[in-house]
């Protein structure tokens, strides 16, 4: 081989070791760290002492995460997928297309803590919803819309063309052909998509600052209350400094646990739904 | 004259760029028409006109009068247009479902939801194709375990579900062998009782064989068209006589 060829190849395989390295450490620093702190009570109670986290468990915050990424996932997939679509099937104006591109790329460009701020002084202030969860939900929403976006449209671009055009060819609707054709066939790859965008939702922490994550709240019932979060709650244990260290870190193992759950499952999702479909 | 379709100075373009220029052309009911010309001289895009598949794709600009029937084209619902003038694609691509899903995909489309129907178009609509003997046995497997050639017979056949007046067909032997060539061949003759076939071809041999008028395409131009006998013993057109004979491949 040229050297040149092998020098690249050396470089690329160093990379890829030196950055599976950092990811492995990483990882394991957090896990280690955290997993003295961890047990069914740290799970499963709420948080209590005297400096507030220093002792007792997270359980609302779980909860409270799982809310706030669900409902970001719900406001947020929705008209992502449907603007993936509309640009891929619909649009017939070049013009109008790089338009859409060019607002959805702005979006992705808005820095999370603007879009905390336009939350709070829009829904929380003007509209009077208060801080609640969905006050946040959408402004995770628009953080996570562009994500899921980008990924709809790159599925249903790497669809076979004369698989579609086919069902056009027969008369078939647009319609019609989305339905049974383009989302089973991307289904997979739409689903993985929006478990990371809720990933990615359920680490933020800007959005939903001064929108609807607070400090310490009961397991969420409804949509219109505060609700605590994960990152948030890591956020003001690490503020209160050296005696909740422990707790800090447990939860971030148990913040990090469940993105790396939800990816695997997203992986493992997309891969199925590929194969199913491919084979049938 | 009912199922004609009757172009009157068509052109079409990809982002400004001229790909067909000024092309009118009347093509006879109940027969076949083969479309023959050089690589890129826009045959593909002369059948997506026919069906209006053109008009919907991002940056293409039409322009010229297409009738089916003597109606305008552009005045009719795409999906109504395209029920009427059907198009096999130069790759088969069949839909990711079992053979007898890919039959009935249509036919459900356009509300038939009986089993027997069902059985019996996909039957009637597979025998048309030649298809039927081969899958019989074996309606439920996946359409892309079909070889090439059945993968293009299935698509011709499910093209058929839907009772088009004319079919369009762009190179349909293009990845075939020389058996499921002429089987294809002889089905389109027998087809040409009942429908309007165009056939896209670069098989000189082939437009020779089964077709009734041959129309020449050149450079998005349309050279020559004429009855088969005409187009290859006497072609009135300098380059058609070069192109047949091999200059242009
Ligand atoms: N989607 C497209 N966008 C831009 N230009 C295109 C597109 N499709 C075709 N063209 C151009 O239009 C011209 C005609 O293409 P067309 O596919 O109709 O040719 P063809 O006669 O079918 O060729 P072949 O025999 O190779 O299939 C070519 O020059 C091609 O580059
Ligand atoms: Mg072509």
């Amino acid at each position: 081989m040229h050297w040149k060829a092998r020098l690249v190849k050396y470089w690329a395989y160093l990379s890829m070791g030196l950055v599976t390295a950092i990811i492995l450490f990483l990882f394991g620093y957090v896990f280690y760290q955290g997993a003295d702190t961890i047990s069914w009570e740290f799970l499963t109670q709420a948080p209590s002492g005297a400096v507030l986290g220093e002792e007792g468990g997270i359980w609302p915050a779980i909860v409270g995460s799982l809310f706030f990424t669900a409902t970001a996932v719900v406001l947020g997939s929705i008209p992502a997928v449907a603007t993936a679509l509309y640009m891929v099937f619909y649009c017939k104006s070049r013009r109008l297309e790089l338009l859409v591109r060019m607002v959805v790329q702005c979006i992705s460009g808005i820095p999370s803590i603007v879009l905390g701020l336009f939350a709070y002084s829009f829904l929380v202030r003007d509209l009077g919803w208060g801080r609640c969860i969905l006050s946040s939900g959408v402004a995770l929403a628009i953080m996570i819309l562009p994500f899921i976006e980008v990924r709809a449209e790159k599925a249903f671009h790497e669809l076979p063309a004369q698989m579609v055009q086919s069902s056009y060819a027969l008369g078939c609707s647009r319609w019609y052909t989305i339905r049974k054709i383009v989302l089973p066939a991307c289904k997979g790859e739409l689903v993985s998509g929006i478990i990371l965008g809720g990933c990615y939702a359920m680490g933020a922490t800007a959005p939903m600052i001064f929108t609807g994550a607070v400090a310490y709240a009961k397991v969420p019932t409804s949509l219109m209350q505060p609700a605590m979060a994960l990152p948030m709650h890591l956020y003001l244990l690490l503020a209160q400094g050296v005696t909740s260290m422990d707790t800090a870190y447990a939860t971030a193992f148990v913040m990090m646990g469940l993105i790396l759950l939800s990816n695997l499952l997203a992986t493992i999702y997309a891969r199925r739904s590929q194969k199913k479909w491919r084979i049938h | 004259m009912e199922n004609t379709l009757t172009l009157h100075h068509v052109s079409a373009s990809y982002d400004g760029k001229a790909v067909l220029e000024d092309i009118s052309l009347e093509i006879p009911a109940h027969g076949i028409t083969a479309i023959i010309g050089p690589s890129g001289c826009g045959k593909s895009t002369l059948l997506r006109c026919m069906n209006g598949m053109l008009r919907e794709e991002k940056g293409t600009g039409i322009s010229g009068e297409i009738l089916l029937g003597g109606q305008d084209i552009q005045k009719m619902e795409p999906e109504q247009l395209r029920r009427r003038v059907g198009l096999v694609f130069q790759t088969p691509a069949p839909f990711p479902f079992s053979i007898y899903r890919n039959m009935t995909y249509a036919l459900r489309y356009y509300g038939v939801r009986d089993k027997k129907e069902l059985d019996r178009q996909v039957r009637e609509k597979l025998e048309m194709a030649g298809l039927y003997e081969e899958v019989s046995q074996e309606l439920d497997k996946s359409a892309h375990k079909l070889s090439g050639g059945q993968q293009q017979r299935l698509c011709i056949a499910r093209a058929l579900t839907v009772e088009p007046e004319v079919l369009l067909l762009d190179e349909p032997c293009s990845a075939l062998d020389v058996k499921s060539s002429s089987v294809i061949e002889r089905m389109l003759v027998q087809l040409k009782e009942r429908y309007t076939i165009v056939i896209v071809t670069h098989n000189i041999a082939q437009a020779r064989r089964i077709s009734d008028h041959v129309a020449f395409l050149f450079g998005g131009r349309l050279v020559e068209f004429g009855t088969t006998a005409q187009i290859f013993s006497e072609p009135r057109e300098e380059q058609t006589r070069d192109f047949l004979e091999g200059i242009y491949g």
